[in-house]
């Protein structure tokens, strides 16, 4: 072996680092959109598919605070504003369709026009320009030879990191967690016992839109966004549900470090178009073998 | 629920008033037919394009009307099937082949695509499948994208024996999409009370009893999807030609609002429905064009929203209710 070709295989794998590094950082951000979509579907019962055009809310609510009002730090009252949202999406539409006929259909065709009444609206008040959180962090660390990492990354799956340790312990350790998992195991158990069920849903989906709302602060500090951003994000978290098992909470956080890594290597290897395609084709290989899921239990569908 | 009280209903009218069915189908297929006279006479072109834009709203929204009320099968990718419909005639005919077999091989291509769907995930929940189907528009929207960027222009016109369809303001096409509207509309009729169709609404109304009496659940659906396919699939081909441009526009929101709108103002699962409410949309979208072009999709998408809320079965529910109210009155 001479020398050229050790240089080359380390390059090679710094490379691989690189990607790796960059794997866990979308994966963070990636588990907690997921983790919003999946609590909403096993306990509200409502698959969102208004969650891509929720998240772009929460960008443009940090792009706000962090850019027109100078103090930065504002921006982690996306979490507390998302939470309301969520509150009064829930008490004025969802809760309104819940029990009516049809009433799986009529949700899902009421998100999908949220979602494309949010990007329009979105579009009419803030036009289509791409925008971009500025960084709080500015600099970057020099991991040895050749990989550099910069701040913000390393903020931005610290944040996503906290967020879900946070997430697990609210839903594992507190009544209110406690409950809404509950409710997505049997809501009619959960109704005898005499939980509140009606303010559970209002929490949840609270949380599930706070979730999108860090997610899309934190999305939109790497990336440039527009209105339409995310649809994207919307249907990768969709395929990672899917493949965590809905409900199931250490399935979607592996499943989205998996589709992370799918993705980050059809990215490079096949080509960025086929971003979506590849991860979607898995999806459907999975569900054919498992159709509960990678990670899911059988009784877990909901 | 719905579909069988309308059964039930229809079953006793039918007894008394199939004459009048009859003369009011053959009134109707008339006047219809005399629309393209009628705008050629009186030169307002206007009103022969208006009705061939309501006549191609009123067979998309049907066939996934059939799916959605009907079937209980959430597919979100018809927009992307009359896509692959469009694009693929398109550019075949654009290519030098005969628009009539690009027609084909464009029916043949959504088939192809309709099955592999169907067959991976109509066995699974139906939250699963607008999942999928979902992804597969967005697929299609990236191939789209891939294949050709922009806008197709110079499509050539179909032709049968040297008479062009574009004559005088699309006469051609107003019979073609015409006639395909009333063959929807038959098919539809028929299916519903074939084997297929009580097997769906069984489905549909009890997925678990109907298993248990022998009804495959995948065949079944497969079979109601791939119906709604190929005429959306035939829509999508024929209006390449008819536009004479494609471009991503058909897969964008607008379109997507508009159909929602005409299957919630017209009821989902009403068959005469959402018929209705693509004409009455076709007028109203012009009127709001003119006036009102920015907020128009966000109006659109609060007047569904409302009516999923509020209104059990759209347009339907109003009628039967200023009916009831009419015939106390007496």
């Amino acid at each position: 072996m001479n020398k050229v070709d050790g240089a080359a295989v380390m390059d090679q794998i710094y490379f691989l680092v690189e990607l790796l590094l960059g794997v866990f950082i979308a994966g963070s951000i990636y588990s907690l959109i997921a983790m919003g979509l999946s609590l909403l579907w096993s306990t509200v019962g409502l698959a969102n598919f208004a969650h891509g055009a929720i998240l772009v809310v929460g960008s443009y609510i940090a792009w706000y605070f962090s850019s027109l009002t100078g103090v930065p730090l504002l921006m982690f009252l996306t979490v507390p504003i998302m939470f309301l949202i969520g509150a009064l999406f829930d008490k004025s539409i969802f809760r309104q369709v819940r029990y009516k006929e049809d009433s799986g259909l009529r949700l899902i065709l009421i998100t999908i026009t949220l979602a494309l009444v949010i990007e329009q609206i979105l579009n009419i008040i803030f036009g289509g320009i791409r925008r971009r959180i500025p960084t709080l962090l500015p600099g970057e660390i020099n991991l040895g030879n050749a990989i550099i990492i910069s701040n913000q990354y390393i903020l931005v799956f610290i944040v996503a990191s906290v967020t879900l340790i946070v997430l697990y312990f609210i839903l594992t350790r507190t009544i209110t967690g406690i409950a809404i998992r509950a409710i997505g195991q049997n809501m009619q158990e959960s109704l005898l016992v005499g939980i509140n069920v009606e303010r559970i849903y209002t929490t949840t989906v609270g949380i599930g839109f706070a979730l999108a709302g860090i997610a899309g602060a934190l999305l939109g500090s790497i990336y440039i966004f527009n209105a339409s951003f995310g649809r994207m994000p919307l249907l990768i978290g969709y395929i990672i549900v899917v493949l965590g098992g809905v409900g199931n909470l250490k399935g979607t956080i592996y499943a989205s470090y998996l589709i992370a890594t799918i993705e980050a290597f059809t990215t490079f290897y096949i080509g960025g178009s086929w971003r979506i395609a590849i991860p979607f084709l898995v999806m459907i290989l999975i569900l054919l073998i498992r159709p509960y899921g990678l990670f899911g239990t059988k009784e877990a569908t909901r | 629920m719905v579909f069988s009280e309308q059964k039930k209903q229809r079953g006793r009218i039918c007894l008394r008033t199939k004459k009048s069915t009859i003369i009011a189908s053959i009134t109707l297929i008339l006047i219809f037919s005399a629309i393209p006279i009628l705008s050629n006479l009186t030169k307002i072109t206007i009103i022969m394009t208006l009705f061939t834009i309501g006549l191609i709203y009123a067979i998309l929204a049907a066939n996934w009307n059939l799916l959605f009320g009907f079937a209980g099968v959430w597919s979100l990718a018809q927009l992307a099937i009359f896509a692959v419909g469009a694009y693929s005639s398109a550019l075949l005919s654009k290519a030098g082949m005969n628009p009539w077999i690009a027609i084909l091989v464009g029916v043949t291509l959504s088939i192809v695509a309709a099955l592999a769907i169907s067959l991976v995930t109509l066995r699974l929940k139906a939250t699963y499948f607008a999942l999928v189907t979902l992804g597969f528009q967005e697929i299609v929207r990236g191939v789209v994208v891939v294949i050709y960027p922009g806008i197709i222009f110079d499509i050539p016109h179909l032709e049968i024996f040297g008479f062009s369809f574009d004559i005088s303001g699309g006469v051609g096409y107003y019979y073609t999409f015409f006639t395909i509207f009333l063959c929807t509309l038959f098919v539809h009729k028929k299916i519903m009370s074939s084997y297929i169709g009580y097997a769906t609404v069984a489905l549909r109304e009890s997925e678990m009893r109907a298993i248990s009496l022998g009804v495959s659940p995948v065949r079944v659906r497969a079979t109601i999807f791939l119906v709604s396919v190929i005429f959306t699939s035939l829509l999508g081909s024929i209006y390449a030609h008819y536009t004479n441009s494609v471009s991503q526009a058909i897969l964008g929101l607008d379109i997507f609002l508009t159909y929602l709108i005409i299957l919630a103002l017209g009821g989902i699962g009403t068959f005469y429905g959402p018929i209705l409410a693509s004409f009455m949309w076709v007028f109203l979208d012009f009127v709001l064009r003119l006036y009102l072009e920015q907020f128009r999709l966000v109006i659109m998408g609060g007047i569904v929203i409302l009516s999923l809320i509020y209104l059990k079965q759209g347009l339907t529910e109003i009628y039967e209710m200023m009916a009831n109210k009419l015939f106390k009155m007496k």
